[in-house]
């Protein structure tokens, strides 16, 4: 019964952390980051376990302030890697994604030793656990979700302009590169929020489907937006009211499912309507 | 110290497979693929497991391949009809076999406990318990052998097909012209990881190994390396070293081995990046004006 009775809080909390994940969804396979998801989420984990060891407490707040500063740092490396060492964008994306969570794994070592209470916290992370997830955390998790739908609504024409050329896009408008800055924080932010829903290993996959299904579907940039923030939408209610009435099912892998069973349909129509 | 002796000589053996790896599938702009196939894996192994109720069966690498060729031929199908980027296809495949993996896991497999952090990082401590005795006086871990015979298959592949395997390097179109059948073998590499990883998967986990075999990638990318060979001369040596202090750390410190080499491993490319533009910035601010 007590599950039952959080289903209206998560299809609110789902609906709007739809929003800005469709948003950021369209944004980064438009500009050809789709791996960029999987470099945060993973890049999280030293920030997470590292700042849960020095304030010994499970505040998702201060656990979501590190994992955000650890992504930040780790995109900004792995941008710099590519720009000044050439390096191929798999291989400094995978360096950087590697070092980081190798990086996060050996802080869960240490935590693991010097036995802080609350450490289960760390694993919901990684795995995705809705059940741990801080409900009475939920208002301004969703404040800042709406923030961030607003910040990407109105930057659209902004963000065709990078798409199209970002050396054009920096000579019509002055601040160009530092909405680009302030898109990608907003996208760190956004996915740091979710991981306590569908984890560090998966949210990779959650950024980039829905985005990656809208521009299979139409060739507009705005109806790519409605549709990715429909479709993710749809994977997070879908997800957890599957997981809540069937417990035993784990959350984060079936919100992750959902769009990648949307893409596999669609392909297989073109196949069959090809053939 | 036996004990010991076989961390350091596990630890070397992995880290020389991935780097040889590492060396074909990085240039290949297929970093990923490794990640990937350790993803992958984890439902062929499910499966396995569940049919055959032991760790050590067979049907668990033979799930490994079947799944990781899925995965492929899934990554096809989709970059085809989806007309994806490899990046977004690949992202999406390997993710659908991690998902149903862990779903089918969880249906399963209730009561059988599962170490995450092995699933993660791996422990080399359990290598140690399926071993071979030599007269109740001393052990080999059947790793070992596995690990030897996986290194002297991957030198075979990289003899027989070393000119097929340059060409693709070098330009996968420019192979294809001339006759080269790259997705034979781009399939004997994918059958080679997920095999390598199934077998390693106790020592090392599914998701450090990207770290082991990028880094070397990273270190010697346009430090004007001769020939593919002085390239994976050069990375065998770095890898080895880090290896050795790597296990040395994880020993006294008691840290999962592999994640510590893992780490060590990616650090060095880029701490020395790092310095190297810190050292062009303050000649810049001294000597130009």
């Amino acid at each position: 019964m007590l599950i039952y009775s959080l289903i209206p809080n998560l299809i609110i909390l789902s609906i709007a952390i739809g929003f800005p994940i469709g948003f950021l969804s369209s944004y980064l396979v438009v500009r050809r980051w789709s791996l960029l998801g999987d470099i945060i989420s993973h890049a999280s984990l030293p920030g997470i376990t590292y700042s849960f060891l020095f304030y010994k407490s499970n505040n998702t707040f201060y656990l979501l302030i590190g994992g955000i500063l650890s992504s930040i740092v780790s995109v900004i490396l792995s941008f710099i890697l590519q720009k000044y060492k050439n390096l191929p964008k798999d291989s400094s994306f995978g360096l950087v994604l590697s070092w980081f969570f190798t990086f996060g794994m050996i802080g869960i070592s240490i935590l693991q030793k010097a036995n802080v209470e609350g450490q289960y916290i760390i694993n919901s992370f990684i795995f995705g656990n809705i059940l741990t997830f801080p409900f009475k955390d939920i208002y301004w998790k969703i404040f800042i979700c709406f923030f961030i739908s607003i910040l990407f609504l109105f930057s659209i024409k902004i963000q065709k302009m990078i798409t199209f050329d970002p050396c054009f896009s920096s000579l019509r408008y002055k601040y160009s590169e530092l909405w680009d800055c302030l898109l990608l924080v907003s996208g760190i932010t956004i996915i740091c929020l979710c991981l306590q829903i569908v984890g560090i290993l998966l949210i990779g996959t959650l950024i980039i489907s829905p985005g990656v299904i809208a521009k299979v579907l139409t060739n507009s940039y705005g109806k790519m937006i409605l549709l990715s923030i429909f479709i993710s939408i749809l994977s997070f209610i879908g997800g957890v009211i599957i997981s809540m009435r069937f417990t035993f099912l784990p959350t984060g892998p079936l919100i992750a499912l959902i769009p990648i069973l949307i893409a596999i349909f669609i392909a297989f129509k073109r196949y069959l309507k090809e053939k | 110290m036996l004990a010991t002796f076989y961390f350091y000589l596990i630890s070397i053996l992995v880290v020389i497979l991935y780097t040889i790896l590492g060396a074909i599938t990085t240039p290949l702009k297929s970093a990923f693929l490794i990640d990937a196939t350790g993803h992958t894996i984890i439902f062929g192994m499910v499966i396995g497991f569940l049919i055959s109720h032991s760790f050590n069966s067979p049907l668990l690498f033979i799930g490994a391949v079947i799944s990781t060729l899925l995965m492929n031929n899934l990554n096809n199908f989709l970059q085809k009809y989806l007309k994806l980027s490899y990046d977004s296809s690949i992202g999406m495949s390997f993710s659908l076999f991690f998902c149903l993996g862990v779903i089918i896991l969880s249906i399963f497999a209730k009561h059988i406990h599962f170490d995450l952090d092995m699933l993660l990082v791996g422990n080399i401590e359990y290598s140690l318990y399926d071993a071979i005795y030599i007269f109740n006086l001393f052990f080999i871990p059947k790793i070992v052998f596995l690990l030897i015979f996986f290194i002297i298959l991957l030198l075979y592949i990289l003899y027989i097909f070393y000119y097929q395997i340059i060409m693709i390097l070098f330009d996968s179109e420019y192979a294809l012209i001339r006759g080269i059948d790259v997705k034979y073998i781009t399939s004997i590499i994918l059958i080679y990881a997920s095999l390598a990883i199934v077998c390693s998967f106790n020592v090392t986990g599914a998701l450090v190994l990207m770290g082991i075999a990028t880094s070397s990638f990273g270190l010697y990318w346009n430090n004007n390396s001769k020939s593919f060979f002085n390239f994976i001369k050069k990375g065998l040596t770095y890898n080895i070293i880090i290896a050795l202090i790597g296990c040395t750390l994880a020993i006294y410190f008691d840290f999962p081995i592999a994640a510590t080499i893992s780490f060590l491993s990616a650090t060095f490319p880029i701490l020395i990046f790092i310095f190297n533009e810190i050292k062009v910035f303050i000649y810049d601010l001294i000597f130009i004006k």
